[in-house]
């Protein structure tokens, strides 16, 4: 077990020092972030100096150097552009974005769990073919599309819920989320739900597909003819066995969440990782681009890590770290 | 007992008046976030607006970017050309209660540029500027290197902060700890994404404060800004999408307000170079640079449809150009005449300079940093098509883009410059003179560097200015550039709450006010 997680802990850090190395150079071909930051008429010589003080003058395998030791000593480095130390940047926006795409995810699967194994008990009722019409659109909708309209509905044309920002926040054991307060709620439900969508959809699908491959076996047959409670037969055997695959996606989709909520949240204009990421790429903005992709590494590795010892959990025949 | 009753009375009479008075809050949705609360870190227009919105300069760039007294009341050059003498306001108070004096303007003075070995972006405006001297509590002198009239004019954006903030990062300004100013708003938070808090400075020496309460929130999706508004989430949003405006203007609890930008959108042909990259025969030969024969820039200038784009790309929200200001800024020449479509004068033109078959050619542009631009790119290329030129349009992010210009690795292009100084010769400067590296054309005149250098000399603004016109008309005889717009600022309103527009693009607190 602690063989496997620092199997994975390495996995990570190979990760980053090459994504990290990889952006470095793919900065380098794009240009020079002091183009980015100087007024277009500055001259040769402010040009010059600003690269100097930035660092930025030195052959690029030096300056990838300097960031592999100051790594080490845990200096992320300051945003080019901003001028605050990059990885604080990037950690200050994190809670937005986990809760964003937390309680979408949570959302995707309050929606598409559900609806997905009725779809699949009763594959042939009016009820399930209309279901699964609507999961068309869930899926093919363009989520930057699908966003203007929510706003245009709920928030120009009926005023029930606000169209942009982040609410108010609350304290709750130590954490600090809009989730505790009525305000914040009131903001996060339309910019989840966006995000939640696609994903739902897809969940209600693959949930479907399972049901109807699992209530074919033959040991659902001797369950319902041992007499056995129709709730039971759908909660414990075929929910737990349909599980697996479910764990799986979710794992994958919180992971996609996080990396695409940007559009969601450049829409919604919540104040999550997200903006910044592509603000600072457009930026040349280097540091903060790296600290991000380390602050996300951490974060699938984590997530990966939660979902197989999950199914470890959900299934006894699996034993994390055993065989690969 | 009567008196208490009276004094209470009095009180809470006090009490409703003041609360009703203050109870005005105005929330603003802003294209661009504010990179950083810091006044001594960037000059873009996002940023500007919120520091001046806490800060305040010596000297105060108006609606249409002409000076008026802040913190100093009124200055003169001194006998020794080199020096100006700055006359500071007396009675100015400090959101920390503390009192503004000589001793601020040299500590911010000193602050602003950096040091050598760590240069702030501020450092380029304050180039000219050799030493500050406090000469007595209210009294300033500044030496310049060398004669320069348009100092104060670069002053208006450099902020004063307290000297008892002493040694500070950006970051303490972000926190509000160094974030001490003389405006007439105090600084509450900055949300990084997700808002900045202003309320008023009750002890504010100039126009007291229209708004208890000021909210700034970024919005960078267009169709979100204008969603913010209609629902009410906000009271006021810049940058209004062009494609967005007929909407607006129908609608009855939304004001409009315009007016012409500083900022001028022009083409950059290849003046100089023999070769030039994007360029080549109809065979695909390499052939020799056909712009820098003035006939084909000519056939280019006259080719090109201002009033189409202004009516097609820009849905009639700009302004044709042909100089780099307009009409409102310093140095505009109303005698540089707008040259009218003339396709088969272009085409005679480009007939004498041997390209009636035309070339091949392509043009450059940026699609996500002005007005329209990725389509304002398209719609020059098509126009140039018509002088059988076989046009290629490539457009890409501002990202890298300047690099290029400035590597000479393309041959028309695209640029947008705004006269922040709020006269022609910052665009000028840059663009058109000798040596500057971004000249990107390599255009050269001697006669418009004489006068040039004779208008940066001269310190008289009427003179000045002319003088400024006089070289803009040389140069676009020659067609050293192709301006085709100036950008229009537009901004739209709730009831009740009115924008005056500025032609700076900033979107200050202190210029909306509350109408019914």
């Amino acid at each position: 077990m602690l063989a496997f997680i620092i199997q994975r802990i390495a996995q990570s850090i190979f990760v980053v020092v090459s994504v990290s190395l990889l952006v470095f150079l793919a900065l380098y071909a794009v240009g020079s972030p002091v183009d980015m930051l100087l007024p277009p008429d500055a001259d040769e010589e402010d040009i010059i100096r600003y690269s100097m003080a930035l660092g930025l003058d030195k052959p690029i395998w030096d300056q990838y150097f300097i960031f592999l030791k100051n790594i080490l000593k845990g200096d992320l480095g300051y945003s080019f552009f901003h001028e605050v130390p990059a990885l604080g940047l990037v950690i200050e926006r994190m809670p937005a974005t986990l809760e964003l795409a937390g309680t979408a995810i949570f959302l995707a699967i309050l929606i598409g769990v559900p609806l997905g194994i009725y779809a699949g008990l009763y594959p042939g009722s009016k009820m399930s073919q209309s279901i699964m019409g609507i999961s068309i659109f869930g899926v093919s909708i363009p989520n930057f599309w699908q966003g203007v309209m929510l706003i245009l509905l709920f928030s120009v044309s009926l005023n029930w819920l606000p169209s942009t920002g982040r609410g108010e926040v609350g304290h709750f054991l130590g954490i600090e989320s809009s989730v505790f307060t009525i305000d914040g709620i009131k903001h996060l439900i339309l910019p989840a739900f966006n995000l939640a969508l696609f994903y739902a959809a897809l969940l209600l699908r693959l949930t479907r597909a399972n049901v109807m491959e699992v209530a074919q076996l033959d040991y659902i047959k001797t369950a319902y003819a041992k007499g056995l409670s129709g709730k039971r037969v759908v909660l414990v055997h075929i929910l737990k066995n349909v599980s697996i695959p479910l764990v799986t996606v979710i794992g994958l989709e919180f992971g996609s969440l996080i990396a695409f909520s940007v559009i969601t949240e450049t829409i919604f204009s919540w104040p999550g990782m997200g903006k910044l990421i592509i603000d600072s790429i457009f930026l040349l903005d280097r540091p903060v681009i790296v600290s991000y992709l380390i602050v996300v590494a951490v974060l699938f590795s984590l997530l990966n890590l939660t979902v197989d010892l999950l199914y470890s959990l959900l299934d006894p025949r699996i034993r994390v770290g055993s065989a690969s | 007992m009567k008196g208490v009753v009276l004094k209470v009375l009095v009180f809470l009479t006090a009490a409703f008046v003041w609360s009703s008075a203050n109870a005005k809050e105005l929330r603003i949705g802003v294209l661009t976030e504010a990179a950083s609360i810091d006044p001594h870190l960037t000059e873009i227009a996002s940023d500007v607006q919120i520091k001046k919105t806490i800060f305040e300069a010596l000297i105060h760039s108006g609606q249409y970017q002409g000076l008026e007294p802040e913190l100093a009341e009124s200055w003169r050059v001194t006998d020794d050309p080199l020096v100006w003498e700055f006359k500071l306001r007396k009675g100015v108070k400090f959101h920390d209660g503390s009192t503004f004096d000589a001793d601020d303007v040299a500590y911010s003075f000193k602050r602003a540029p950096g040091t050598k070995e760590k240069p702030t972006r501020y450092a380029r405006s304050m180039k000219s500027i050799d030493t500050v001297s406090v000469v007595d509590p209210y009294t300033i002198h500044i030496k310049t290197k060398a004669f320069d009239p348009l100092l104060p004019a670069y002053l208006t954006g450099i902020m004063i902060v307290s000297s008892d903030i002493g040694e500070v990062e950006p970051a303490d300004f972000n926190s509000g700890k160094a974030t001490i100013g003389t405006g007439p708003y105090k600084f509450i938070t900055y949300k990084p994404g997700e808002k900045i808090e202003f309320e008023a400075f009750s002890d504010y020496w100039g126009k007291k404060a229209e708004w208890s309460k000021v909210t700034v929130l970024p919005i960078t999706s267009n169709p979100s800004r204008v969603s913010a508004l209609l629902s009410g989430d906000v009271d006021v949003i810049n940058a209004v999408p062009t494609t967005e405006m007929e909407r607006l203007s129908e609608d009855d609890n939304i004001d409009m307000v315009q007016t012409e930008s500083n900022r001028v959108i022009f083409w950059v042909p290849d003046i100089a170079r023999e070769d030039t990259p994007h360029v080549r025969g109809n065979d695909g030969s390499k052939i020799k640079n056909p712009m820098s024969d003035l006939r084909v820039r000519q056939a280019f200038t006259l080719a090109i449809d201002r009033d189409g784009i202004v009516d097609d790309v820009m849905q009639g929200w700009a302004v044709p150009a042909n100089q780099v200001v307009p009409e409102q800024l310093g140095g505009h020449n109303p005698d540089i005449e707008i040259p009218d479509y003339n396709l088969d004068k272009a085409r005679k033109l480009m007939a004498e300079a041997g390209y009636a078959d035309g070339f091949k050619m392509t043009i450059h542009g940026t699609n996500n940093r002005y007005i329209n631009d990725g389509k304002l790119a398209q719609a020059v290329g098509q126009m140039l098509a018509r002088l059988n030129i076989d046009v290629t349009v490539e457009t890409q992010p501002v990202t890298g883009y300047y690099n290029k210009a400035r590597g000479k690795e393309m041959s028309m292009f695209m640029v947008g410059w705004g006269s922040t100084s709020g006269e022609a010769s910052k665009v000028m400067r840059p663009a058109l003179t000798s040596g500057s590296i971004n000249n990107y054309g390599g255009y050269e005149n001697k006669k418009f560097n004489e006068i040039f250098t004779e208008a940066s000399q001269t310190l008289d603004d009427e003179k000045r200015n002319q003088l400024l016109g006089e070289a803009m008309q040389i140069a676009m005889k020659e067609v050293a550039i192709i301006p085709t717009h100036f950008q229009v600022n537009v901004w739209a309103s709730r009831k009740g709450f009115k924008v005056i527009p500025r032609t700076d693009e900033l979107t200050l607190p202190a210029y909306i006010i509350g109408s019914n």
